[in-house]
């Protein structure tokens, strides 16, 4: 066993969050040691094994809530971060082949949306403008570490939609099924069910957010998702961070209600005054700590608070263009299945129950239809998002896997005939995989970033994805985690 | 002629509003659509020498002081103290004890704060003036606390037992159609079904000693007329409109309608302001209770495992934890779950006068159940095929009901609707969810019981106080057409 060593600030975890924690902490000439369990940085953005040429990350293949203060701070763009154009159309896929497109451009919104209502089409341009304002108002809860809910006219509004559920508020806007229930699945993040208020608040948290300057765009980073994790481990090995991959840690060592450094699985110990934890809060809180060091009552919240719905990844690799025959929408494009808000209801009632259900909403991208680089020539790769889906199945996720992936198939074949054919390889990534099913509640969305961050214990700061008001790769968390670690340094 | 205010409906918060109007010297008119006042109180011969109430058993609680105050028990309305309830299982029974006591407290509590929170608001608002321009914001209400839990989890922190937990969700949802897994389910703690006991007589003896205080008041009660309009003059509720052309001058309307119906039928849509029409138009209803009426040879026999006087309170019928869910997707669906919540009430074991000697009434209450089919309205076969499952379930639990029937009255939600004239037959005026709740009942800025119309007030089961007691609602609407008539805001 060797000495221990001594550090400012440990990071534990080398996904996105925990790279972009460290290299703040770099930069402030903090002698910060990163620790991964795995033997690769990226945590979800990691790269997976498809076979030779592809390049592909597992869980998603967009970007739209990265902190515009991190691209700016890390200068990620002098790393070579690029973007496949700034901002990606959203569509609605019909079995009648009237889709609806979703674009920033207000007027092709609408023109798209007459085809099936001209009164929501009428209703469009007013509902996002609503909705970009009421969002602009929460920016400060949300963006900053000591941020408050606004005040007047404005919070009025907001305090009806904290209460209100994504499918409420969407029927109040519009009658078009198909136009709801494409947007419902933003809503529908992070475990929260379409009829639980909180969902329609998580609209607006995915408005707040503004990627490359544009509110409530979408990019896809140019390489995939590993190029954002690629220019994030530059940025912080040339601050001086030491990174360590393949450690995992074992526990945190508290000392008279701090926590002073963590002990890694090979025995090693590390000493550090702060430590930010990028995994899971429960993990943090129940696992690594020892039993009641953070309070019984806030272990038994966490335990009790687990989200019974999760959502499940599908990577397809096709040998051939993807056949959207008839199909006449944008290649760079996000695709949604979900004829109507209550196939979120069935697949959620199904997903209580611990069974698939019978209609199951997909949102999926086709990253090589932008960047053909991620693929062999010729090759695709094709992304889906299922949610919501049972994260304790009454089978179990191993058996499930495999119906899944026929159902998701099955769906998109009946849009693109031919689909299946072109299928090559399947990789599937269950809830447990994705996130630790910590749910967006209404109480997580209005806390501030400083009472997320913040764990009961001192010295450790929590900047994971469930550090976020909804989970998402934002860097936002880690970044406040950052500075409020550093403000409490003398 | 003109009245200082006309009463849409006679049920217990009409009938409520009218005394309390009366009794301070004004001329009150109530119009009730069916032939006998008493809207949901009402009490017939559902099979010869059988009584029942059609529509439910019990009301939620009376607020003391308002029982006191309107002179009920001198006019004969006696109640029968609420009994245990109790959980009937095939080879077991559950009462709720002492370990319920903690959420109960918490959630009557809470009832009793909103009331009188509800109560600040019918003090007359200062107008805007040129210092303040706008009325003063509401704050949000309910708190974070009852608008995000969800009631399975909050029941779970109290009771251990699974049997006795599904007894405490069957309890707090009632007849209702709701999800105990979704956050803002806590909320039907705060509505409570019932709770006001049993009146000696059936329902009407209350309906009818309301109605002997308003005409002993002097108000005018006119039954078998119907309210098509709500006339408007200059932005403000002038009067109302009858189904044979009658028009009738008032100074303030008070409707005891649910939101819907007042504002849909009896107003044109481009005739409300646009963001009210919206408003309502968004408000969701949630009609699901079916109720079955029995007319009984004898009373069936009683479990021998069942301790206490079983028949004394409700009987819910095999309540288990998933099934609330499965039975809510259903009857989101449109379709009918194998295995129904089902309240069951043996009446004349407390009310003896309601059958003949000897014999029994009992009543089910069934949640759950669509008021739209999937596959088309309510047809006979669809009406049998409800009571034969709803038979078999009572029958599991307690064998032989069904060889002592000699009558049985199905009521399904459109039966509802057309009898009382609530939305989608939901007797509780709206779907209880943390946006439609409390200070968000019926909306946010909003604050019943005036309404955006100036003369028009709301009361009934629509409002914040119409779902947390029985005649509060009436009563704080009569208070508010007081306190505008003194403050002279009504012409």
């Amino acid at each position: 066993m060797s000495a221990p060593r001594s550090y400012d600030a440990i990071v534990i975890g080398g996904g996105t969050s925990g790279l972009v924690a460290a290299a703040y902490l770099a930069k402030a000439r903090r002698k910060v040691l990163l620790l991964e369990a795995q033997d690769k940085f990226g945590g979800l953005c990691a790269p997976v094994n498809l076979g030779a040429g592809f390049s592909a990350t597992g869980g998603a293949h967009m970007l739209y809530a990265l902190d515009p203060l991190v691209m700016r701070d890390l200068k990620l763009a002098r790393k070579g971060l690029r973007f496949e154009g700034r901002e990606i159309a959203l569509t609605g896929l019909r079995s009648d082949g009237k889709h609806i497109v979703i674009h920033r451009d207000i007027h092709d919104t609408a023109a798209s949306l007459a085809v099936h209502s001209q009164r929501d089409a009428e209703t469009w341009p007013r509902f996002r403008k609503e909705l970009f304002d009421l969002a602009r108002a929460m920016r400060s809860l949300w963006w900053e570490s000591h941020g408050a809910m606004p005040s007047g006219g404005k919070r009025q509004k907001l305090d009806r939609i904290a209460r209100v559920s994504a499918a409420a508020w969407l029927g109040s806007w519009f009658e078009g099924e198909a136009l709801k229930g494409t947007l419902c699945f933003d809503a529908v993040a992070g475990g929260v069910s379409v009829l639980e208020p909180g969902s329609a608040l998580a609209l607006v948290w995915r408005a707040a957010q503004e990627m490359l300057g544009l509110q409530g765009a979408v990019a896809i980073p140019q390489g995939g998702l590993i190029a954002l994790v690629d220019s994030l481990v530059s940025v912080a090995t040339e601050a001086g961070c030491e990174l360590r991959t393949g450690a995992r840690v074992k526990s945190l060592i508290p000392d008279q209600g701090r926590v002073v450094g963590v002990r890694i699985e090979t025995g090693e110990t590390c000493f550090a005054p702060m430590v930010l934890s990028a995994v899971s809060c429960r993990q943090t809180l129940s696992d690594l700590l020892p039993n009641g060091a953070c309070g019984i009552a806030r272990q038994a919240v966490e335990i009790r608070n687990a989200s019974v719905l999760g959502e499940a990844s599908l990577l397809f690799t096709l040998r051939s263009v993807p056949p959207f025959g008839g199909v006449s929408v944008p290649t760079a494009c996000r695709f949604i299945l979900a004829e109507k808000p209550e196939t979120y209801v069935s697949a959620e009632m199904a997903a209580r129950e611990g069974r698939l259900g019978d209609e199951l909403p997909v949102a999926f991208v086709v990253p090589t239809l932008s960047d053909p680089s991620l693929a062999p020539p010729g090759q695709h790769i094709l992304s889906a998002l299922i949610r919501p889906v049972p994260r304790r199945p009454v089978e179990n996720w191993s058996t499930l896997k495999a119906e899944l992936a026929r159902r998701v198939a099955g769906e998109i074949e009946k849009l693109a005939p031919g689909f299946s054919r072109a299928i090559s390889h399947i990789e599937i990534l269950s809830p447990d995989d994705i996130d630790d099913g910590y749910p967006v509640t209404v109480p997580r969305m209005l806390s501030n970033a400083a009472q997320r961050i913040e764990a009961p214990v001192a010295g450790l700061f929590l900047c994971g994805a469930d550090a976020e008001p909804v989970p998402a790769i934002s860097g936002r968390a880690a970044r406040i985690a950052a500075s409020l670690a550093l403000a409490g340094q003398p | 002629m003109r009245y200082d205010a006309a009463i849409i409906g006679a049920g217990a918060d009409g009938l409520a509003a009218a005394v309390m109007l009366v009794r301070s010297g004004l001329k009150v008119i109530v119009l009730e659509r069916n032939e006998r006042p008493g809207g949901r109180c009402i009490t017939r011969e559902f099979h010869p020498g059988f009584q029942a109430s059609p529509f439910c058993d019990e009301l939620p609680p009376i607020p003391p002081e308002i029982f006191w105050s309107l002179g009920l028990a001198r006019l004969g309305a006696v109640f029968v103290p609420a009994s245990v309830s109790t959980a009937l299982w095939r080879d077991c029974a559950k009462s709720l004890a002492g370990n319920a006591g903690l959420f109960r407290a918490q959630s009557a509590a809470t009832i009793r704060a909103a009331l009188e929170r509800s109560e600040k608001d019918i003090l007359p608002q200062r107008k805007a003036s040129f210092w303040t321009r706008s009325q003063p914001v509401r704050d949000a209400w309910p708190g974070e606390a009852w608008a995000a839990r969800s009631l399975s989890d909050l029941l779970s922190g109290g009771i251990s037992d699974a049997g006795a937990r599904a007894l405490a969700v069957a309890e707090a949802l009632g007849p209702r159609a709701a999800h105990p897994d979704l956050a803002g389910s806590a909320l039907h703690l705060l509505a409570p079904p019932s709770g006001s006991g049993l009146v000696a007589g059936g329902l009407q003896r209350l309906a009818d000693s309301l109605l002997a205080a308003a005409q002993g008041g002097g108000a005018e009660i006119l039954c078998g007329l119907e309210v098509t309009d709500i006339r408007r003059h200059g932005g403000k509720a002038t009067g109302l409109r009858l189904a044979d052309g009658t028009e009738i001058a008032a100074r303030a309307v008070v409707s005891t309608l649910d939101l819907k119906r007042t504002f849909l039928s009896l107003f044109a849509w481009n005739d409300l302001p646009p963001e009210v029409g919206n408003r309502v138009g968004s408000f969701r209803m949630a009609g699901g209770t079916a109720r079955l009426l029995f007319a009984l040879d004898s009373l069936p026999e009683r479990p021998a495992f069942a301790t206490g006087d079983l028949f004394a309170g409700p009987i819910h019928i095999a309540p288990e934890d998933s099934q609330f869910g499965t039975a809510y997707a259903a009857w989101r669906a449109g379709t009918i779950a194998p295995h129904l919540p089902v309240i069951l009430r043996a009446i004349s074991a407390t009310d003896p006068r309601c059958c003949p000697t000897g014999a029994a009434v009992m009543t089910a209450t069934v949640a759950c159940v669509p008021g739209c089919l999937f596959d088309g309205s309510w047809t006979n076969e669809k009406r049998d095929a409800l009571r034969e499952q709803v038979l078999v379930s009572i029958e599991r639990v307690l064998p032989g009901m069904s060889a002592r029937i000699k009558a049985c009255e199905l009521i399904v939600p459109p039966d509802i609707e057309e009898a009382l004239g609530c939305t989608d037959g939901d007797l509780w005026g709206g779907d209880i969810a943390s946006d439609q709740m409390l200070g968000f009942r019926p909306w946010l800025d909003c604050a019943a019981p005036r309404t955006p119309i100036d003369g028009l007030y709301l009361a009934g089961p629509s409002t914040a106080a119409g779902i947390l007691g029985t005649c509060v609602s009436g009563v704080f609407a009569a208070r508010a057409v007081m306190a505008d008539l003194k403050a002279r805001r009504l012409k």
